[in-house]
């Protein structure tokens, strides 16, 4: 705890700031709707869910079903024109309705994400080194040379060689699978409490993204950190997750814990979603 | 659902559409006044019958996507030879003649399709330019096509932008078999979809396929579209083949450490996943290290010393099956060995 929160009106059930029993991020009856000239259209309808202390969710749906939509919205970064309603609580305090300057201290510090393309995400004008040095800098309040140290080492605990070497690199000096290990050792220089990852591993080989998702398991299971990870694919969910989250149209279809979701799945959406992903299997191999 | 694997055509035996053989593809570099030279695709060598389809596997950089711009002479081959029907494509004038028996569905439906032109006009292009169709017969043509790929006629005024990702790559699809071409090389055709969309297009290529006797060149790394709708496979690293054979024999039983990682790496969708047995260490070292000897050596966990000596050959597995790993080999003609003499020790008895 920063010690920060403000406080946070309180409403029913919903957990005291610093109350360690709760859920760490709760989002209740959210819906968002885009307005414009044409008409309006709801994109998220009464999306209510739940992230756990510790471990790993996972938010899973196809194009469109809203997934990353939720996930930017509990980082205040919906796209404009997204007017949202309901309740995101992160640690018993409420985000909805937060001013930009709230989001500014709690973005990094508290929630940390990473995206998709790593290597669009960063700075290809600068070295990767001195931009994850910038991060230190803002984030942990450290000199110049405590910094370096500190990216080095975060970039030592995400299994990067030789990170001296590589903190002088460019980020085109960077595998695919490197920048993403780059950009979450930038999530972790900021401590974060949760960490939101948005198809962290799409575009990535499938030895790569296999050991990307190993680093991001160990994170968790280590360090104790919660991640919650937007995915479309449920392998990688299989792979790594304790709890699932399944969305489609905008709405959420099914919450359960992982190991009962790939046992038996309720919904018929995620059976067939399952069984898609299970393409494999299908009777009758070509050969 | 119907499946690709009712056919036991014999494929062996049909003339072959396209072959390949020993074609390499070199780009030279200039950095700080030194020439580099990067073998992107290796003496790479294959052979498409009608109506099968060979799959290339390889993670990026390993020169599955090069080799087939380079069988389509988008990008020019340094050297060995592909011919399509018969013809060597290197002697043709006429690009167009060879597009007209070879064409190409691209990865990314959004990018390859003209953002401005109506899905009619997209379809038209072909039949107008290649095949030089009177107007009439063009649109009923176009309307075939429509329904070959199973969409509605409503979307012919559409731009591309207005249909989904499904959709566009069905577009993709029909323009590609509108010349009516003998081979099709599919670059991976599923990679921008989502899941449940994927086994649809994988299944209606199948159905395409089988109607067509179309040959396709599928480039994926994909393991479960390639298992879905290929006969054979070979597996690229850095340029080279390192595995061929059927379907089966190459999923089933890798024999490349390369092939074992990359099935190894595939994520299994249930609760806990799976447990990899292989790994391989760091990353693809780049195209311009060339190494003497085997491009995975300094990767692979099962590396000899001679590994690193000279490039290895590729080497039988039974069947059809090759893979260009002597330690692998020894290791099963080893296992080979002692199973015949375990039987013959219980003859003997």
């Amino acid at each position: 705890m920063t010690g920060k929160t403000t406080s946070a009106p309180r409403t029913g059930a919903a957990p005291a700031p610093g109350d360690d029993t709760g859920p760490l991020l709760s989002v209740t009856g959210l819906s968002g709707a885009f307005h414009t000239a044409h008409g309006s259209t709801q994109v998220l309808h009464d999306v209510t869910f739940d992230v756990p202390r510790g471990g790993i969710t996972a938010v899973v749906g196809e194009t469109g079903s809203g997934k990353s939509l939720s996930v930017l919205t509990v980082m205040g970064l919906m796209p404009p024109g997204l007017a949202v309603q309901g309740s995101v609580r992160f640690d018993g305090r409420e985000l909805i309705g937060l001013g930009e300057d709230g989001y500014r201290e709690l973005r990094g510090n508290q929630i940390a994400m990473v995206f998709q393309d790593a290597r669009s995400s960063l700075n290809p004008v600068l070295t990767v080194g001195r931009q994850l040095a910038a991060v230190a800098r803002l984030h942990r309040g450290v000199g110049r040379k405590e910094a370096e140290e500190l990216v080095a080492d975060t970039l030592a605990r995400v299994r990067i060689p030789d990170p001296r070497r590589r903190m002088a690199q460019y980020p085109h000096q960077f595998s695919g699978g490197m920048a993403q290990r780059a950009m979450i050792a930038m999530a972790l220089l900021c401590r974060p409490r949760l960490m939101l990852l948005d198809e962290p591993t799409t575009g990535l080989d499938v030895t790569t993204q296999a050991d990307v998702m190993e680093l991001v398991v160990e994170l968790a299971r280590q360090d104790g950190l919660t991640a919650c990870l937007v995915t479309h694919d449920l392998g990688v969910v299989g792979e790594t997750c304790d709890r699932v989250i399944v969305m489609r149209h905008g709405r959420v279809v099914e919450e359960a814990a992982a190991e009962a979701f790939f046992r038996a799945p309720e919904s018929a959406y995620a059976r067939t979603l399952l069984a898609a992903n299970r393409i494999d299997e299908a009777p009758g191999s070509p050969t | 659902m119907s499946t690709t694997a009712e056919t036991t055509r014999d494929h062996a035996e049909a003339e072959p559409v396209l072959t390949v053989a020993d074609l390499r593809t070199d780009f030279t570099l200039r950095s700080r006044g030194r020439r580099h030279t990067l073998h992107a695709v290796d003496e790479v060598s294959l052979t498409l019958r009608p109506g099968e389809t060979l799959a290339i596997v390889g993670e990026s950089g390993s020169g599955k996507s090069t080799l087939a711009r380079s069988i389509l002479r988008l990008v020019p081959p340094t050297s060995g030879e592909v011919t399509l029907g018969g013809r060597p494509v290197a002697d043709r004038r006429d690009r167009r003649e060879v597009y007209r028996e070879l064409q190409m569905v691209f990865q990314d439906p959004r990018g390859s399709l003209d953002p401005r032109q109506r899905v009619r006009s997209i379809l038209d292009e072909p039949l107008r330019l290649h095949l030089k169709m009177p107007a009439a017969d063009r649109d009923r043509r176009i309307k075939e096509l429509l329904a070959s790929v199973e969409l509605p006629e409503t979307v012919l005024d559409r731009l591309p932008a207005a249909l989904s990702g499904g959709q566009r790559q069905r577009i993709g699809i029909a323009r590609a078999l509108a010349v009516q071409p003998k081979a099709v090389i599919l670059d991976e055709p599923t990679a921008s979809l989502d899941a449940s969309t994927r086994g649809v297009v994988l299944d209606l290529l199948a159905r395409l396929q089988r109607e067509q006797g179309i040959a396709y060149l599928l480039i994926s790394h994909d393991l479960q579209a390639v298992r879905r709708i290929a006969h054979r496979v070979q597996v690229m690293y850095a340029g080279r083949v390192v595995e061929s054979g059927t379907t089966d024999e190459v999923l089933t039983n890798p024999a490349h450490p390369y092939t074992r990682a990359l099935l190894d790496a595939a994520p299994v969708a249930q609760h806990g996943g799976h447990t990899r047995t292989i790994r391989l260490t760091g990353e693809n070292p780049g195209p311009f290290e060339v190494l003497p000897g085997c491009a995975l050596a300094p990767r692979c966990p099962l590396a000899e010393e001679s590994c690193t000596a000279g490039r290895p050959p590729q080497l039988p597995f039974g069947g059809t099956h090759e893979a260009a790993c002597p330690v692998i080999h020894r290791q099963v003609s080893a296992d080979l060995a002692d199973a015949r003499r375990d039987k013959e020790d219980h003859h003997d008895q």
